[in-house]
This record gives C-alpha cells, sequence and structure tokens, in this order.
C-alpha cells in the first residue's frame, strides 16, 4: 500500500488500473463544454463517434465527443456552451480520425507539434497545452525528464503509468525526442524495490537513449516534487538543459500519432474511505462526477468529496461537476478522516513545526492569524508550500495551512 | 449506491439507499491524521499506570487513595467550571486527568485526602480554567498547585521510606498511626544503588522508582508523544549537578535520596507539558537544563524539592526562550543567504 511512511491506510489508494470504461455501457452520458461563442457543428439528436469535433476552431478551441452515441442537449449559456452525449455503448470512433501519415523517423518537430495542437493534449499537472509547451521548448534541449511519481501518495496514476503501460510510454517519448530535438530521456520513477519497474527497464534498454532513474521512496514519500536538484543528482549532472513532462502527456501523444484519436480520455483515481470499490480507471472526459460514485460504491455518509487528492485537492462543487483533463483523483471521505467542525485549542506540541519540510514554525503563526496587522516576525511563513502536513498532524485538528494563509496575505 | 446532492446548506431528503451530500467549500487539507490531544494524553496515562502500580506496592493502598482522589476530583471540578460557565465539556481530552495523576503522584503518602482534592481544584480551575482553558495556561497547572501547597504538605505530612505501607484509608492520619507504621519499620543506613533504581528509598509516592520513570520515558519518546529534548537536558543536567561533587568525594547520598526520584519524574511528566514548554528543539534543551540547574540550586541553597518550583519558573520563560532561538536562526537564515550572494557576485567578478 502506498503512503505507508506517512499516512495511515484508513484510506485505501488502489495500486494498479483496473477498468477502462471509455468503451462499453457503463458511463450513462458525458457533458462536454465548448468555449463560448465558439460555432457548435452539431444539434440535438445527431449521431456523434468517438474523437469527432464538436466545435468549430482548431488546437485550444476544438473540443471532441468523447463517447459514440446521440447528442441530446446542447446548451448555450454566458460561460460556454454544453453539449450533452447520450451513450450508445458501441465505442465506435470517428472514421476521419486516422494514423499520421509519416513514419517517425521522417516526422519533424512541426509535424508532431501540429499532432499534439489538433489533439488537443494538454500536461495534466499544469493544465498546459503540449503543443504550446513544445513550441516554447523546441530548440537546443539536450534531455527530457518524464516524472512519474506524482505528486503524493494519493495519486498513483504516473506511477502506474510507468509500469503497466510501458510500451506506450517509451512511444510516447521516442515521440517527443523528435519534437524536441533532445538527444536522451530520463523516465523518473519510484523505486522498484519489487521489481516492477523491470519490464519498463528492459524496454528502455532495448530503445537505447532512455534511462529509467529510481528515486527512493518516491510514491512514499510527501511533499516532494521532482525538483531541479533531485534531477541533477539522480542523472549526476548529465541532464544538461531539460524539459520535463507528464506520463499521460507521453500515452496521448502515441495515441494521437498513431491512430488519430484525440484527447479524449483520463485515468484517474477514485478512493476513500467511503468508497465500496476503490479504483483506478480510464473514463471519457466530461463524465459526471456522480457517475463515478455509483460506478465506485458508497457505503456510508460522505463528508467530503474532494476533485483532487485529499492534501491539495479541492472540494467538488456542485452535481454537474465532470471529468476535466485537471482531474487527477476523486476522493470521498467520511466525518472519521476528515477534520471536525470546531478545532481544539492549540496545545503548542509543536508537531506541525517538526514535520515541516520548509522550517516554518506554524504554532506561533496560528497564534498570529487572529489578529489584523502583518506580523512583526514571520516565523517561516513566506516559505510555506502549503503542502497540509502540518494540518494533517495536528493533534487538535486546526486548519492550520488556512491560517497560514490568511497570514502570507498580510505580508 | 447514489449521492443526491445540494448545493444550498438546507440537505435534500434522502431515498432509500442514497446519501445526502451538502456541496460546501471546504479548505485543504481535507484529511486529518489519527492523533488526537485525548489519544497523547492517554500516552501519558498509560505511562504512569506502572508508577501508580509500583506506589501501591511500596506504600500501601492509601497511595491509590490519593491518586485516586485527585484525578477524580479533577475530573469533578473540569466538569462543573464547564457546566457552570457553559463551556463544552472537555472532561474528554482527558487532560485533567493526566494532571491529578501527576498531582497526587508529587504527594507523600501521609498526606490528608483532602490536600489532593484541593490541589486538584487549584490546579483545574485556578491555574487551567480561569486561564482559558487547556492549551491557554501559562505554567504547569499540577506544579504550580504543587508549589503554591508546598508549605503545607511539608506540615501536614511527613516523607517516608518505600516498604512503610499504609493501608488506611482514613481522611486524615494520625500522628499515632504514622508512629506506628514507621516503627514497625525498618529502613537501611544507606541506600545502595540499586534501591534508587529499583525505588527502595524514600520520597513521594510517584517518584521513587527510577527504572519506570525511564521506562515511561522511553515509552512516551517512541510514541513521539514527547520529544527527548526536555527529559535528556533536565535529567541530564540534574544528574551532572548530583555527581560532580561526588567526584571530589562529597556523600551525595543525601542529593540522590532527596532529589533524584523528584528530578527525574518531573523532567519525564511535567516539565514536558507541550503547552508550558518551548517548541523549538533548541530552546527545549535549553528549558530543560534551566529547569535541572534551578532545581538543583534550589536544593542545595534551601534544601528543597526544588522542581515544583524550577518547572512553573522555567515555564514563563518558554516563549521568550522560542523567541530567541527563532531570532538567531532567522539572523543566522539571513546572514548566511547574503555571504552566499557575495561570494557568488565575486566569483562572477573573478571570471570577467
Amino acid at each position: 500500500m502506498y503512503g505507508s511512511s506517512y499516512f495511515d491506510d484508513r484510506i485505501s489508494v488502489p495500486e494498479s488500473l483496473t477498468m477502462d470504461l471509455t468503451k462499453g455501457e457503463a458511463i450513462g452520458t458525458v457533458l462536454i463544454s465548448a468555449e463560448c461563442g465558439r460555432a457548435v457543428l452539431v444539434k440535438a439528436g445527431d449521431p456523434v463517434f468517438i474523437g469527432q469535433k464538436l466545435s468549430e476552431g482548431d488546437n485550444e478551441e476544438a473540443v471532441f465527443a468523447s463517447l459514440s452515441g446521440t447528442v441530446t442537449s446542447v446548451t448555450v449559456s454566458d460561460k460556454a456552451t454544453y453539449i450533452e452525449i447520450k451513450n450508445d455503448g458501441v465505442g465506435k470512433t470517428d472514421p476521419e480520425c486516422a494514423p499520421f501519415g509519416k513514419k517517425l523517423k521522417d516526422s519533424t518537430p512541426e509535424d508532431i507539434i501540429g499532432i499534439a495542437g489538433r489533439a488537443g493534449i494538454r500536461e495534466c499537472m499544469t493544465g498546459e497545452y503540449l503543443h504550446r509547451k513544445l513550441r516554447g521548448i523546441s530548440s537546443g534541449t539536450d534531455s527530457i525528464v518524464i516524472d512519474c511519481i506524482g505528486k503524493n501518495p494519493f495519486l498513483p496514476i504516473p506511477g502506474i503509468i510507468a509500469r503497466e503501460r510501458s510500451a506506450s510510454l517509451i512511444n510516447g517519448i521516442k515521440i517527443l525526442i523528435v519534437a524536441t530535438g533532445a538527444r536522451k530521456a530520463y523516465i523518473i520513477a519510484g523505486d522498484g524495490s519489487d521489481r516492477m519497474l523491470d519490464h519498463l527497464k528492459e524496454l528502455a534498454g532495448r530503445a537505447g537513449f532512455v534511462r529509467v532513474l529510481e528515486q527512493k521512496n518516491g510514491m512514499t514519500e510527501y511533499p516532494h516534487a521532482v525538483t531541479d536538484k533531485m534531477i541533477r543528482k539522480l542523472t549526476s549532472d548529465s541532464a544538461g538543459r531539460y524539459a520535463v513532462f507528464g506520463p499521460e502527456a507521453c500515452l496521448d501523444i502515441y495515441k494521437a500519432f498513431s491512430s488519430g484519436i484525440p484527447c479524449v480520455s483520463k485515468s484517474l483515481t477514485v478512493g476513500g474511505d467511503c468508497v465500496k470499490r476503490a479504483s483506478n480507471i480510464t473514463v471519457p472526459l466530461g463524465t459526471r462526477i456522480k457517475e463515478l460514485l455509483k460506478i465506485s460504491g458508497l457505503n456510508k455518509k460522505p463528508s467530503r468529496i474532494i476533485v483532487g487528492d485529499p492534501l491539495t485537492g479541492r472540494s467538488m462543487t456542485g452535481p454537474d461537476e465532470t471529468v476535466t483533463i485537471a482531474t487527477e483523483a476523486v476522493y470521498i471521505l467520511s466525518d472519521e478522516v476528515s477534520f471536525a467542525s470546531t478545532p481544539g485549542a492549540c496545545i503548542r506540541c509543536g508537531k506541525c513545526a517538526d514535520i515541516c519540510a520548509n522550517g516554518v514554525i506554524p504554532v506561533y503563526i496560528v497564534r498570529q492569524a487572529a489578529h489584523d496587522r502583518p506580523p512583526l516576525i514571520t516565523y517561516g511563513a513566506e516559505n510555506c508550500t502549503e503542502c497540509g502536513m502540518c494540518s494533517y498532524v495536528c493533534p487538535c485538528g486546526i486548519d492550520i495551512v488556512g491560517k497560514i494563509r490568511r497570514v502570507k496575505e498580510r505580508l | 449506491m447514489d449521492i443526491s446532492g445540494s448545493s444550498s446548506s438546507k440537505s435534500n431528503s434522502t431515498g432509500q439507499g442514497r446519501f445526502t451530500y451538502v456541496f460546501r467549500r471546504y479548505s485543504r487539507p481535507f484529511i486529518k491524521g489519527t492523533e488526537s490531544v485525548r489519544g497523547m494524553m492517554l500516552d501519558v496515562i498509560l505511562a504512569l499506570i506502572p508508577v501508580v502500580a509500583w506506589s501501591v506496592f511500596s506504600f500501601g493502598w492509601r497511595a491509590l487513595a490519593i491518586v485516586a482522589v485527585s484525578s477524580l476530583c479533577s475530573v469533578f471540578f473540569e466538569l462543573i467550571y464547564c457546566r457552570i460557565s457553559r463551556k463544552k465539556s472537555s472532561v474528554s481530552d482527558l487532560s485533567a486527568v493526566v494532571s491529578g495523576l501527576i498531582f497526587g503522584l508529587t504527594l507523600p503518602v501521609t498526606v490528608p485526602l483532602w490536600l489532593p482534592a484541593a490541589g486538584a481544584f487549584m490546579s483545574v480551575v485556578v491555574f487551567k480554567q480561569l486561564f482559558g482553558g487547556i492549551g491557554k495556561n501559562v505554567i504547569n497547572p499540577a506544579l504550580c498547585a504543587r508549589a503554591l501547597l508546598y508549605p503545607a504538605v511539608s506540615l501536614l505530612s511527613v516523607v517516608t521510606p518505600a516498604g512503610c505501607r499504609f493501608n488506611s484509608v482514613a481522611p486524615v492520619l494520625s500522628k499515632e498511626a504514622v508512629a506506628s507504621v514507621l516503627g514497625s519499620y525498618e529502613p537501611p543506613s544507606v541506600y545502595r544503588a540499586v534501591d534508587y533504581i529499583t525505588g527502595n528509598t524514600e520520597g513521594t509516592i510517584g517518584e521513587i522508582s527510577v527504572i519506570l520513570i525511564i521506562a515511561a520515558a522511553l515509552f512516551l519518546c517512541l510514541r513521539k508523544t514527547v520529544s527527548w529534548h526536555v527529559p535528556a537536558a533536565c535529567a541530564g543536567t540534574g544528574l551532572l549537578l548530583i555527581f560532580i561533587p561526588a567526584l571530589f568525594g562529597f556523600d551525595i547520598n543525601e542529593a540522590l535520596t532527596a532529589v533524584l526520584g523528584t528530578l527525574l519524574f518531573n523532567a519525564v511528566f511535567s516539565a514536558t507539558d507541550p503547552v508550558t514548554s518551548p517548541v523549538i528543539p533548541a530552546g527545549k534543551l535549553v528549558y530543560g537544563a534551566g529547569c535541572g540547574i534551578i532545581a538543583m540550586a534550589l536544593f542545595l541553597i534551601f534544601r528543597i524539592s526544588g522542581m515544583y518550583i524550577a518547572v512553573p519558573v522555567m515555564n514563563l520563560l518558554s516563549k521568550p526562550i522560542d523567541r530567541f532561538f527563532i531570532m538567531v536562526q532567522n539572523k543566522k537564515h539571513t546572514q548566511g543567504g547574503l555571504k552566499r550572494e557575495n561570494r557568488l557576485e565575486n566569483r562572477e567578478i573573478t571570471n570577467i
């Protein structure tokens, strides 16, 4: 189980990719939002196929059908145009989606950037469009780095891609190498002490220019990030000028290159102590989160539904919220593991200061939060990255991060 | 199973097999660890149980009566105070039990039974709740009460050697009763090292067994309920000050008998009270050492068990100590940063 080093196992984190729901009848309808003002190419009653373009325009403006079925409604609001598609369960792909005509070795960086743009591929972590990112970095890059560790132990998908989708990952890397003009690639993964990364290493060895680097406790430690220091250390300073990509982007670009299907699905984790069947599932973009809850099943009354992980995510805001490219997980937590509505008084135990990786002393900052004036001594509040560990360990259940944020605003 | 949501604060009615969820904005993080104040207090109670058991074995059932009166009265006064002041009851966090236990264990076995009750009132009501409840008190409630009751305890009781068992639970022990028990027991003329370790010496009921107190300290440190800094610094300094005279040939038996148990017990259970001790590790070391030094100074000058005064005094200094070390850290940090910048600048200049 992940998270053993800091987090107890009250919340189970599934360790492998269990279901692909992009085909079949599991998902009833999807709700896709197109940018406001764009001409919508479909109307209610039209049949659509997976990958079919739904709105006019290229690159950022285009949206695609993530299911095959019938358009049930097109609603225009002042924020966006919402297109609802009812699933027919057939899973037919749009005939216009075709593999890229050239071979990879004959392709130019511009070709790849064009594919990424047409497929609407985005980096999951930052939400940045891949074609824009590639355009920004395509000259003079020595290597590319694929971050397969993920932000924290509650987000296992990047690690799972490294272990279970190794071949697609390596193929995606080959495409990105062409696009960036880099000479080598590094995959940074959590330590595969149980030989889980062997397949990836074998494929990387066959490819030649890809190296798998293992960060000790990479999947269980928190807070951490693939930092410049970590990359320099793991590559023994041989990375040169590098660009970091997420593993999902590699899979998406490979899919777009080899089959022409744009980015229409997303792998995410559904977990939490209220969930009957915690799983990592692949779903069409635009799936309503409440459908995911129906699929996973609930076994007790939820107190928080979180879009993202329990440490850095946000609370679900309404019943129509859907899966977007940035949705990395959905966690449903009960009262037993979440914060009580009335926190206790601080007993100055100092556990928050002990656990902080950035030398912040939250004990004293919590006391400053009640005042309106800017603090005289900052106690390191400016270094806070809001990782949430202080709130997690606080025995009194105080929302320390919220209070630090309030003090930071006054700095 | 499905969820029916509501975006207002009014919840929808639930159907069969459905859960209602009210959509609200919560701030992150959403998950809370298992640690709780109650859990920490429970650890301290667990650590104290062997100490209480040994005190009952050494001093008889009266020891249990004192500890029971002290902790039950603490809980009772906390309950009454919260009821009267219409505050949310804080009995469930067990802090009243802990302070009652600690106060009871710092008393000699011969005290009248109203004294632990009075101490419980002072510690819980006067020094804890009137300051604003748990987390707001400036001085450790149990030790503050003990310090103020010091003259009363000295006047109304005598310190007896372990092995003198008092099984009477009469509210007040008569002088004859004490004399008869003491008369039937013959303490050794000189205590040996093994007596100190096992707790076969004289002293207050909870403060005689070195080995049990050290075991409790290890347990609490391993559970991360207390950090090692305070007990180590306090006991280390105190022991150093006891044993240094031995190097010059002085007899340290008196000091060991009078101070060793009190020093260790309070270093582990009282000085480590998180509310009233510093947070910064360096501050904890200074605070612990301060407790040890003041306690030994008071013993050497006035021949009294100084920990009951040393800990409250250092409690008052704990925040200034913290602030001092935070300032030192900040200064070092900024100075280091400046030096680094200067170095970089120099390097660039020489490169040109």
